[in-house]
Protein backbone atom coordinates (compact mmCIF):
# COMPACT_ATOMS: atom_id res chain seq x y z
CA UNK A 1 0.00 0.00 0.00
CA UNK A 2 2.61 2.50 0.88
CA UNK A 3 4.62 4.10 -1.91
CA UNK A 4 8.06 4.39 -0.60
CA UNK A 5 8.57 6.43 2.72
CA UNK A 6 12.04 8.75 1.40
CA UNK A 7 9.01 10.82 -0.76
CA UNK A 8 6.41 11.19 1.55
CA UNK A 9 5.63 14.72 3.28
CA UNK A 10 2.77 16.79 5.10
CA UNK A 11 1.80 20.27 4.89
CA UNK A 12 -0.50 21.92 6.35
CA UNK A 13 -0.93 25.70 5.26
CA UNK A 14 -2.91 28.17 7.06
CA UNK A 15 -5.67 25.50 7.98
CA UNK A 16 -8.90 26.52 9.23
CA UNK A 17 -12.21 25.19 10.28
CA UNK A 18 -14.86 27.08 11.14
CA UNK A 19 -18.87 27.50 11.28
CA UNK A 20 -21.98 28.93 12.16
CA UNK A 21 -23.12 27.88 14.98
CA UNK A 22 -27.07 27.70 16.08
CA UNK A 23 -28.57 30.61 17.71
CA UNK A 24 -27.77 29.66 21.70
CA UNK A 25 -24.64 27.50 19.93
CA UNK A 26 -25.66 24.22 21.45
CA UNK A 27 -25.48 22.33 17.93
CA UNK A 28 -21.94 21.47 18.43
CA UNK A 29 -22.70 17.54 18.10
CA UNK A 30 -18.91 16.74 17.46
CA UNK A 31 -16.83 17.01 20.84
CA UNK A 32 -14.50 19.74 19.36
CA UNK A 33 -12.88 22.07 21.02
CA UNK A 34 -11.37 25.59 20.25
CA UNK A 35 -12.64 29.25 20.37
CA UNK A 36 -16.33 30.73 19.99
CA UNK A 37 -16.49 33.91 18.33
CA UNK A 38 -19.58 36.11 18.78
CA UNK A 39 -21.09 38.03 16.11
CA UNK A 40 -24.11 40.20 16.38
CA UNK A 41 -27.07 37.62 17.09
CA UNK A 42 -25.05 34.54 15.95
CA UNK A 43 -21.86 32.41 17.43
CA UNK A 44 -18.84 30.87 15.02
CA UNK A 45 -16.63 28.16 16.00
CA UNK A 46 -13.11 28.38 15.46
CA UNK A 47 -12.30 24.99 16.07
CA UNK A 48 -8.64 25.27 14.36
CA UNK A 49 -7.33 28.66 13.77
CA UNK A 50 -4.59 29.60 10.45
CA UNK A 51 -2.38 26.55 11.64
CA UNK A 52 0.36 25.99 9.22
CA UNK A 53 3.48 23.44 9.18
CA UNK A 54 5.49 20.93 7.09
CA UNK A 55 6.98 17.91 7.44
CA UNK A 56 9.36 15.47 5.61
CA UNK A 57 9.79 11.60 5.78
CA UNK A 58 11.83 11.15 8.88
CA UNK A 59 9.83 13.70 10.62
CA UNK A 60 7.09 13.09 13.33
CA UNK A 61 5.20 15.34 15.01
CA UNK A 62 3.62 15.73 18.56
CA UNK A 63 0.43 17.41 19.11
CA UNK A 64 0.83 19.52 22.65
CA UNK A 65 -2.61 21.21 24.50
CA UNK A 66 -4.93 20.18 26.92
CA UNK A 67 -8.15 18.97 26.37
CA UNK A 68 -10.34 20.61 24.25
CA UNK A 69 -7.76 22.89 22.30
CA UNK A 70 -8.23 21.40 18.95
CA UNK A 71 -5.45 18.83 18.69
CA UNK A 72 -8.28 16.08 17.69
CA UNK A 73 -10.17 18.09 15.33
CA UNK A 74 -6.36 19.05 13.68
CA UNK A 75 -5.73 15.38 13.47
CA UNK A 76 -9.21 14.54 11.54
CA UNK A 77 -8.36 17.37 9.00
CA UNK A 78 -5.07 15.47 8.86
CA UNK A 79 -6.80 12.10 8.04
CA UNK A 80 -9.27 13.81 5.68
CA UNK A 81 -12.16 13.50 7.96
CA UNK A 82 -12.94 17.21 8.18
CA UNK A 83 -12.12 19.48 5.39
CA UNK A 84 -10.67 23.07 6.05
CA UNK A 85 -13.02 25.88 5.97
CA UNK A 86 -9.69 28.17 4.66
CA UNK A 87 -5.80 26.82 4.18
CA UNK A 88 -4.59 23.31 2.73
CA UNK A 89 -3.24 20.39 3.70
CA UNK A 90 -1.33 18.28 1.06
CA UNK A 91 0.37 14.90 1.59
CA UNK A 92 2.31 12.85 -0.64
CA UNK A 93 1.63 8.91 0.78
CA UNK A 94 -1.12 6.92 1.73
CA UNK A 95 -2.23 8.88 4.78
CA UNK A 96 -3.65 5.96 7.49
CA UNK A 97 -5.32 6.75 10.95
CA UNK A 98 -5.70 4.89 13.94
CA UNK A 99 -7.96 7.20 15.67
CA UNK A 100 -10.45 4.42 16.82
CA UNK A 101 -8.35 1.07 16.11
CA UNK A 102 -11.29 -0.70 16.96
CA UNK A 103 -13.74 0.84 14.29
CA UNK A 104 -15.71 -1.87 12.51
CA UNK A 105 -15.08 -4.47 14.72
CA UNK A 106 -18.30 -6.59 15.09
CA UNK A 107 -18.75 -8.63 18.38
CA UNK A 108 -21.12 -11.43 16.53
CA UNK A 109 -17.95 -12.32 13.93
CA UNK A 110 -15.04 -14.79 14.78
CA UNK A 111 -11.61 -12.69 15.68
CA UNK A 112 -10.97 -14.03 11.98
CA UNK A 113 -13.09 -12.96 10.13
CA UNK A 114 -13.00 -9.37 11.85
CA UNK A 115 -9.18 -9.23 10.77
CA UNK A 116 -10.31 -9.92 7.10
CA UNK A 117 -13.38 -7.27 7.35
CA UNK A 118 -10.47 -4.72 8.65
CA UNK A 119 -8.12 -5.41 6.15
CA UNK A 120 -11.42 -5.01 3.36
CA UNK A 121 -11.60 -1.91 4.83
CA UNK A 122 -7.93 -1.09 4.45
CA UNK A 123 -8.58 -1.17 0.70
CA UNK A 124 -6.26 -4.59 0.65
CA UNK A 125 -6.25 -7.32 -1.53
CA UNK A 126 -7.63 -10.86 -0.71
CA UNK A 127 -3.95 -12.59 -1.04
CA UNK A 128 -2.63 -9.68 1.61
CA UNK A 129 -5.70 -10.19 4.26
CA UNK A 130 -4.30 -13.97 4.19
CA UNK A 131 -1.17 -12.41 4.97
CA UNK A 132 -2.72 -9.97 7.29
CA UNK A 133 -4.25 -12.80 9.38
CA UNK A 134 -1.23 -15.01 9.72
CA UNK A 135 0.26 -11.88 11.15
CA UNK A 136 -2.30 -11.01 13.50
CA UNK A 137 -2.87 -14.69 14.72
CA UNK A 138 1.00 -14.90 15.19
CA UNK A 139 0.74 -11.69 17.21
CA UNK A 140 -2.69 -12.14 19.48
CA UNK A 141 -1.82 -15.51 20.51
CA UNK A 142 -5.34 -16.20 20.87
CA UNK A 143 -5.07 -19.85 19.74
CA UNK A 144 -8.59 -21.31 19.05
CA UNK A 145 -10.23 -18.15 20.22
CA UNK A 146 -9.42 -16.62 17.02
CA UNK A 147 -12.25 -18.91 15.13
CA UNK A 148 -14.41 -18.01 18.11
CA UNK A 149 -17.08 -14.54 17.63
CA UNK A 150 -15.47 -11.59 19.38
CA UNK A 151 -17.79 -11.03 22.27
CA UNK A 152 -16.43 -14.43 23.74
CA UNK A 153 -13.27 -12.85 24.45
CA UNK A 154 -11.43 -11.63 27.54
CA UNK A 155 -10.68 -7.70 27.77
CA UNK A 156 -7.57 -8.63 27.07
CA UNK A 157 -7.67 -10.64 24.49
CA UNK A 158 -9.76 -8.43 22.33
CA UNK A 159 -7.49 -5.65 22.87
CA UNK A 160 -4.67 -7.87 21.35
CA UNK A 161 -6.88 -7.92 18.76
CA UNK A 162 -6.93 -4.55 18.24
CA UNK A 163 -3.95 -3.97 18.64
CA UNK A 164 -2.45 -6.62 16.15
CA UNK A 165 -5.31 -5.85 13.73
CA UNK A 166 -4.19 -1.55 13.93
CA UNK A 167 -0.82 -2.11 13.92
CA UNK A 168 -0.59 -4.34 11.00
CA UNK A 169 -1.43 -2.18 8.33
CA UNK A 170 1.30 0.07 7.05
CA UNK A 171 0.88 3.85 5.92
CA UNK A 172 3.33 6.09 4.89
CA UNK A 173 1.76 8.99 6.43
CA UNK A 174 0.34 7.51 10.08
CA UNK A 175 -2.15 9.81 11.89
CA UNK A 176 -2.54 8.50 16.03
CA UNK A 177 -4.45 9.92 18.72
CA UNK A 178 -3.01 9.62 22.04
CA UNK A 179 -1.22 5.80 21.88
CA UNK A 180 -2.36 2.66 21.27
CA UNK A 181 -2.03 -0.40 23.85
CA UNK A 182 -3.06 -3.72 24.65
CA UNK A 183 -3.68 -3.56 27.63
CA UNK A 184 -1.98 -6.95 28.16
CA UNK A 185 1.13 -6.77 31.05
CA UNK A 186 2.02 -9.87 30.00
CA UNK A 187 2.74 -8.60 26.32
CA UNK A 188 4.65 -5.59 27.69
CA UNK A 189 7.57 -6.39 25.48
CA UNK A 190 6.31 -7.83 22.21
CA UNK A 191 3.64 -4.50 22.37
CA UNK A 192 6.56 -1.87 22.64
CA UNK A 193 8.42 -4.02 20.55
CA UNK A 194 5.46 -3.91 17.67
CA UNK A 195 4.34 -0.57 17.95
CA UNK A 196 8.10 0.85 17.32
CA UNK A 197 7.92 -1.56 14.00
CA UNK A 198 4.90 0.14 13.23
CA UNK A 199 5.74 3.53 14.13
CA UNK A 200 9.16 2.89 12.00
CA UNK A 201 7.42 2.12 8.82
CA UNK A 202 5.72 5.09 8.44
CA UNK A 203 7.56 8.06 6.66
CA UNK A 204 5.45 10.25 8.90
CA UNK A 205 4.01 9.93 11.87
CA UNK A 206 1.57 13.03 14.05
CA UNK A 207 0.83 12.18 17.07
CA UNK A 208 -1.48 13.33 19.67
CA UNK A 209 -0.52 13.14 23.87
CA UNK A 210 -0.78 14.18 27.42
CA UNK A 211 2.45 11.82 27.71
CA UNK A 212 5.99 14.26 27.64
CA UNK A 213 7.86 10.91 27.76
CA UNK A 214 5.94 9.40 25.19
CA UNK A 215 6.57 12.13 22.69
CA UNK A 216 9.91 12.73 23.10
CA UNK A 217 10.55 8.81 22.11
CA UNK A 218 8.62 9.09 19.12
CA UNK A 219 8.41 12.70 17.67
CA UNK A 220 11.16 14.81 16.54
CA UNK A 221 8.76 17.84 16.11
CA UNK A 222 5.92 19.68 18.60
CA UNK A 223 3.16 21.53 18.03
CA UNK A 224 1.65 23.39 20.91
CA UNK A 225 -1.94 24.00 20.31
CA UNK A 226 -4.58 26.77 22.41
CA UNK A 227 -8.19 27.59 22.00
CA UNK A 228 -7.56 26.03 17.98
CA UNK A 229 -4.72 28.27 17.26
CA UNK A 230 -0.97 26.91 16.91
CA UNK A 231 1.29 28.92 19.74
CA UNK A 232 4.43 27.19 19.28
CA UNK A 233 5.87 24.83 16.38
CA UNK A 234 9.77 23.59 16.82
CA UNK A 235 12.02 20.66 18.01
CA UNK A 236 10.09 18.40 20.62
CA UNK A 237 12.04 19.34 23.89
CA UNK A 238 11.25 23.01 22.92
CA UNK A 239 7.81 22.44 22.39
CA UNK A 240 7.40 20.55 25.40
CA UNK A 241 9.29 23.48 27.70
CA UNK A 242 7.25 25.42 26.24
CA UNK A 243 4.07 23.77 27.06
CA UNK A 244 5.08 23.34 30.82
CA UNK A 245 6.12 27.30 30.70
CA UNK A 246 2.73 28.42 29.67
CA UNK A 247 0.79 26.05 31.49
CA UNK A 248 2.82 27.60 34.85
CA UNK A 249 1.74 31.17 33.60
CA UNK B 1 -5.71 17.06 -2.42
CA UNK B 2 -7.92 18.69 0.50
CA UNK B 3 -9.12 21.86 -1.05
CA UNK B 4 -10.94 21.04 -4.27
CA UNK B 5 -14.42 22.26 -5.39
CA UNK B 6 -17.65 20.98 -3.81
CA UNK B 7 -18.54 19.32 -7.06
CA UNK B 8 -14.90 17.49 -7.50
CA UNK B 9 -14.84 16.95 -3.96
CA UNK B 10 -18.46 15.09 -4.16
CA UNK B 11 -17.23 13.32 -7.48
CA UNK B 12 -14.28 12.27 -5.97
CA UNK B 13 -16.70 10.58 -3.26
CA UNK B 14 -18.54 8.77 -5.40
CA UNK B 15 -15.99 7.59 -7.59
CA UNK B 16 -13.90 6.14 -4.48
CA UNK B 17 -17.04 4.85 -3.45
CA UNK B 18 -17.84 2.97 -6.46
CA UNK B 19 -14.61 1.64 -6.49
CA UNK B 20 -15.18 -0.01 -3.09
CA UNK B 21 -18.45 -1.53 -3.73
CA UNK B 22 -17.72 -4.84 -3.10
CA UNK B 23 -16.50 -3.60 0.27
CA UNK B 24 -19.83 -1.96 0.69
CA UNK B 25 -21.48 -5.43 -0.60
CA UNK B 26 -19.08 -7.59 2.59
CA UNK B 27 -20.24 -4.62 5.07
CA UNK B 28 -24.10 -5.48 4.39
CA UNK B 29 -24.13 -9.17 4.24
CA UNK B 30 -22.25 -8.85 7.69
CA UNK B 31 -25.12 -6.56 8.92
CA UNK B 32 -27.36 -8.99 7.66
CA UNK B 33 -25.32 -12.01 9.34
CA UNK B 34 -24.86 -9.78 12.98
CA UNK B 35 -28.62 -9.46 13.09
CA UNK B 36 -29.53 -12.84 13.08
CA UNK B 37 -26.06 -14.21 14.81
CA UNK B 38 -27.03 -16.79 17.43
CA UNK B 39 -30.43 -17.15 15.93
CA UNK B 40 -30.89 -21.23 14.99
CA UNK B 41 -32.93 -19.89 11.36
CA UNK B 42 -31.56 -16.86 11.06
CA UNK B 43 -32.75 -14.67 7.72
CA UNK B 44 -35.14 -17.21 7.63
CA UNK B 45 -37.08 -14.91 10.26
CA UNK B 46 -37.03 -12.23 7.45
CA UNK B 47 -38.98 -14.61 5.37
CA UNK B 48 -40.89 -16.17 8.11
CA UNK B 49 -42.42 -12.52 9.48
CA UNK B 50 -43.80 -11.54 5.35
CA UNK B 51 -45.08 -15.12 5.26
CA UNK B 52 -47.10 -13.93 8.99
CA UNK B 53 -48.26 -10.72 7.15
CA UNK B 54 -49.49 -12.56 4.08
CA UNK B 55 -51.02 -14.88 5.98
CA UNK B 56 -53.01 -12.73 8.33
CA UNK B 57 -53.90 -10.42 5.69
CA UNK B 58 -55.55 -13.22 4.09
CA UNK B 59 -57.53 -14.48 7.24
CA UNK B 60 -58.50 -10.95 8.24
CA UNK B 61 -60.05 -9.55 4.74
CA UNK B 62 -60.96 -13.08 3.00
CA UNK B 63 -64.24 -12.41 1.45
CA UNK B 64 -63.34 -8.68 0.42
CA UNK B 65 -63.55 -9.29 -3.15
CA UNK B 66 -62.03 -5.84 -4.89
CA UNK B 67 -61.96 -6.52 -8.34
CA UNK B 68 -63.79 -8.95 -10.13
CA UNK B 69 -61.74 -11.45 -12.71
CA UNK B 70 -58.08 -9.60 -10.94
CA UNK B 71 -55.43 -11.81 -8.82
CA UNK B 72 -55.65 -9.65 -5.76
CA UNK B 73 -53.58 -12.34 -3.89
CA UNK B 74 -50.62 -11.70 -6.50
CA UNK B 75 -51.19 -7.85 -6.14
CA UNK B 76 -50.62 -8.08 -2.39
CA UNK B 77 -47.67 -10.23 -2.57
CA UNK B 78 -46.05 -8.59 -4.96
CA UNK B 79 -47.01 -5.36 -3.73
CA UNK B 80 -45.90 -5.95 -0.02
CA UNK B 81 -42.75 -7.65 -1.40
CA UNK B 82 -41.70 -4.25 -3.05
CA UNK B 83 -42.80 -1.79 -0.13
CA UNK B 84 -40.36 -4.24 1.79
CA UNK B 85 -37.57 -2.70 -0.08
CA UNK B 86 -38.87 0.73 0.09
CA UNK B 87 -39.71 1.13 3.95
CA UNK B 88 -35.94 -0.05 4.11
CA UNK B 89 -34.76 2.39 1.82
CA UNK B 90 -36.51 5.68 2.76
CA UNK B 91 -36.05 5.79 6.62
CA UNK B 92 -32.97 4.51 6.00
CA UNK B 93 -31.65 6.95 3.48
CA UNK B 94 -32.71 9.99 5.82
CA UNK B 95 -30.72 8.14 9.04
CA UNK B 96 -28.03 7.10 6.92
CA UNK B 97 -25.01 9.14 8.52
CA UNK B 98 -26.05 9.05 11.52
CA UNK B 99 -26.02 5.05 11.74
CA UNK B 100 -22.50 5.42 10.24
CA UNK B 101 -21.34 8.44 12.87
CA UNK B 102 -19.03 6.12 13.96
CA UNK B 103 -17.24 5.42 10.87
CA UNK B 104 -17.51 8.58 9.66
CA UNK B 105 -15.92 10.17 12.24
CA UNK B 106 -12.74 7.60 12.66
CA UNK B 107 -12.24 7.15 8.75
CA UNK B 108 -12.21 8.69 5.47
CA UNK B 109 -13.93 6.02 3.66
CA UNK B 110 -15.86 7.62 0.77
CA UNK B 111 -20.26 8.49 1.89
CA UNK B 112 -21.14 6.17 -1.20
CA UNK B 113 -19.77 3.37 0.57
CA UNK B 114 -22.68 3.95 3.17
CA UNK B 115 -24.73 4.68 0.74
CA UNK B 116 -24.45 1.17 -1.10
CA UNK B 117 -24.22 -0.62 2.29
CA UNK B 118 -28.08 0.39 2.65
CA UNK B 119 -29.20 -0.28 -1.01
CA UNK B 120 -26.92 -4.00 -1.01
CA UNK B 121 -28.79 -4.74 2.49
CA UNK B 122 -32.01 -4.01 1.19
CA UNK B 123 -31.80 -5.44 -2.09
CA UNK B 124 -30.79 -9.04 -0.11
CA UNK B 125 -33.70 -8.56 1.87
CA UNK B 126 -36.15 -8.31 -1.58
CA UNK B 127 -34.24 -11.26 -2.79
CA UNK B 128 -35.34 -13.38 0.28
CA UNK B 129 -38.32 -12.19 0.38
CA UNK B 130 -38.77 -12.20 -3.25
CA UNK B 131 -38.31 -15.96 -2.93
CA UNK B 132 -41.08 -16.83 -0.66
CA UNK B 133 -43.25 -14.34 -2.75
CA UNK B 134 -42.41 -15.93 -5.93
CA UNK B 135 -43.61 -19.63 -4.04
CA UNK B 136 -46.91 -18.44 -2.67
CA UNK B 137 -47.63 -16.82 -6.21
CA UNK B 138 -46.73 -19.88 -7.98
CA UNK B 139 -49.07 -22.37 -5.81
CA UNK B 140 -51.87 -20.01 -4.79
CA UNK B 141 -51.90 -16.99 -7.31
CA UNK B 142 -53.53 -16.70 -10.66
CA UNK B 143 -50.86 -14.55 -12.58
CA UNK B 144 -50.17 -14.58 -16.47
CA UNK B 145 -46.78 -13.36 -16.62
CA UNK B 146 -45.19 -11.68 -19.28
CA UNK B 147 -42.47 -9.69 -20.77
CA UNK B 148 -40.99 -10.56 -17.05
CA UNK B 149 -37.39 -8.81 -18.50
CA UNK B 150 -39.18 -5.56 -17.39
CA UNK B 151 -37.78 -6.77 -14.12
CA UNK B 152 -34.20 -6.00 -14.81
CA UNK B 153 -35.08 -2.57 -16.25
CA UNK B 154 -37.37 -1.89 -13.10
CA UNK B 155 -34.47 -2.88 -10.51
CA UNK B 156 -32.13 -0.29 -12.23
CA UNK B 157 -34.61 2.13 -11.52
CA UNK B 158 -35.16 1.07 -8.22
CA UNK B 159 -30.87 1.07 -7.37
CA UNK B 160 -31.09 4.03 -9.04
CA UNK B 161 -34.09 6.15 -6.82
CA UNK B 162 -32.85 4.22 -4.00
CA UNK B 163 -29.31 6.19 -4.18
CA UNK B 164 -30.73 9.21 -5.47
CA UNK B 165 -33.16 9.22 -2.09
CA UNK B 166 -29.60 8.80 0.22
CA UNK B 167 -27.76 11.65 -1.55
CA UNK B 168 -30.76 14.17 -0.96
CA UNK B 169 -32.40 13.02 2.37
CA UNK B 170 -28.80 11.47 3.89
CA UNK B 171 -27.78 14.89 4.37
CA UNK B 172 -31.22 16.86 5.27
CA UNK B 173 -31.41 13.33 7.98
CA UNK B 174 -27.81 14.57 9.43
CA UNK B 175 -28.69 18.31 9.33
CA UNK B 176 -32.25 18.71 11.06
CA UNK B 177 -33.03 15.43 13.08
CA UNK B 178 -36.50 15.87 13.26
CA UNK B 179 -37.00 15.02 9.22
CA UNK B 180 -35.35 11.23 10.39
CA UNK B 181 -38.74 10.99 12.61
CA UNK B 182 -40.88 13.05 10.10
CA UNK B 183 -40.42 10.31 7.44
CA UNK B 184 -40.67 7.35 9.57
CA UNK B 185 -44.35 8.32 10.40
CA UNK B 186 -44.71 9.10 6.83
CA UNK B 187 -43.60 5.88 6.09
CA UNK B 188 -45.85 4.29 8.39
CA UNK B 189 -48.37 6.78 6.74
CA UNK B 190 -47.56 6.05 2.84
CA UNK B 191 -48.41 1.75 3.61
CA UNK B 192 -51.86 2.62 3.96
CA UNK B 193 -51.81 4.96 0.86
CA UNK B 194 -49.95 2.90 -1.59
CA UNK B 195 -51.64 0.79 -3.29
CA UNK B 196 -51.01 -2.47 -1.62
CA UNK B 197 -52.99 -3.97 0.60
CA UNK B 198 -56.10 -2.72 -1.85
CA UNK B 199 -56.72 -1.79 -5.71
CA UNK B 200 -57.22 1.38 -6.75
CA UNK B 201 -60.94 1.08 -8.37
CA UNK B 202 -61.55 3.64 -10.88
CA UNK B 203 -64.31 6.65 -9.50
CA UNK B 204 -63.18 6.20 -5.83
CA UNK B 205 -60.97 8.17 -3.54
CA UNK B 206 -58.84 5.33 -3.54
CA UNK B 207 -58.01 6.17 -7.04
CA UNK B 208 -56.66 9.68 -6.41
CA UNK B 209 -54.56 8.74 -3.71
CA UNK B 210 -52.60 5.88 -5.75
CA UNK B 211 -52.38 8.54 -9.19
CA UNK B 212 -50.91 11.29 -6.56
CA UNK B 213 -48.66 8.73 -4.52
CA UNK B 214 -45.33 8.03 -6.91
CA UNK B 215 -45.34 4.53 -4.91
CA UNK B 216 -47.97 3.49 -6.83
CA UNK B 217 -45.98 3.49 -9.88
CA UNK B 218 -42.49 2.10 -8.70
CA UNK B 219 -44.66 -0.50 -7.86
CA UNK B 220 -46.39 -0.95 -11.03
CA UNK B 221 -43.64 -1.29 -13.36
CA UNK B 222 -42.82 -4.59 -11.37
CA UNK B 223 -46.41 -5.98 -10.75
CA UNK B 224 -48.56 -5.17 -13.72
CA UNK B 225 -46.14 -7.25 -15.78
CA UNK B 226 -46.02 -10.15 -13.38
CA UNK B 227 -49.76 -10.41 -12.90
CA UNK B 228 -51.44 -8.64 -16.73
CA UNK B 229 -48.78 -9.37 -18.64
CA UNK B 230 -48.81 -5.69 -20.27
CA UNK B 231 -46.06 -2.77 -20.05
CA UNK B 232 -47.46 -0.10 -17.52
CA UNK B 233 -46.38 3.02 -20.19
CA UNK B 234 -47.76 5.47 -17.87
CA UNK B 235 -45.67 3.88 -14.61
CA UNK B 236 -42.78 3.80 -16.45
CA UNK B 237 -42.85 7.76 -17.60
CA UNK B 238 -43.45 8.55 -13.79
CA UNK B 239 -40.60 6.77 -12.13
CA UNK B 240 -37.97 7.58 -14.83
CA UNK B 241 -38.93 11.12 -14.27
CA UNK B 242 -38.89 10.88 -10.91
CA UNK B 243 -35.60 9.31 -10.75
CA UNK B 244 -33.90 11.74 -13.47
CA UNK B 245 -35.18 14.51 -11.60
CA UNK B 246 -34.08 12.64 -7.61
CA UNK B 247 -30.72 12.35 -9.09
CA UNK B 248 -30.46 15.57 -10.07
CA UNK B 249 -31.39 17.02 -6.94
CA UNK B 250 -29.60 14.09 -4.88
CA UNK B 251 -26.15 15.56 -6.92
CA UNK B 252 -26.86 18.87 -6.17
CA UNK B 253 -27.49 18.40 -2.37
CA UNK B 254 -24.79 15.69 -1.39
CA UNK B 255 -21.88 18.38 -3.65
CA UNK B 256 -23.61 21.55 -1.46
CA UNK B 257 -23.44 19.37 1.53
CA UNK B 258 -20.60 16.78 1.15
CA UNK B 259 -18.25 18.92 3.23
CA UNK B 260 -20.31 19.98 6.37
CA UNK B 261 -22.23 16.65 6.91
CA UNK B 262 -19.12 15.36 9.49
CA UNK B 263 -19.83 18.62 11.61
CA UNK B 264 -23.55 17.45 11.55
CA UNK B 265 -23.10 14.60 13.44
Amino acid sequence: MAIGKEHSFLEAQSVRLEYRLNPGGQRIASPIGGEIVRQGSSSRLIAVKDVSFKLAAGESLGLIGHNGCGKTTLLRLLAGIFLPTSGSIRSRGVVGNALNPSLGFRPEATGRRNIALKGLISGMRRSEIDQLVADVEDFAELGPFLDQPLYTYSAGMRARLTFGVATAIPFDVLILDEWLGAGDKSMQEKVAARMAAFVSKAAIVVLASHSAAMLRDTCTKGLVMNHGSAVFFGDIDAAIDYYAQAEKA
Amino acid sequence: MHRPSPFLFALHDLKQGFSKSSLSFELAVEDLRDRYRRSYIGVAWIMISFLAFIVIKQVVFSGLALVEGYDFFSHLVIGFTLFTFMSAIIPGAANLYFANRTWILSSNLPYVLYINKLIFHSFIELLLVSTVATLLIVIFGDARPANIWTILPSLLVYYLSAFALCLTLGPIGARWRDSVYAIQAIMRMLFFATPIIWVASPGTVRETIAKWNPLTYYLDIIRVPLITGEIPVEAWLVTTSCTTLLLALGIIVFTATRKRIAHWL
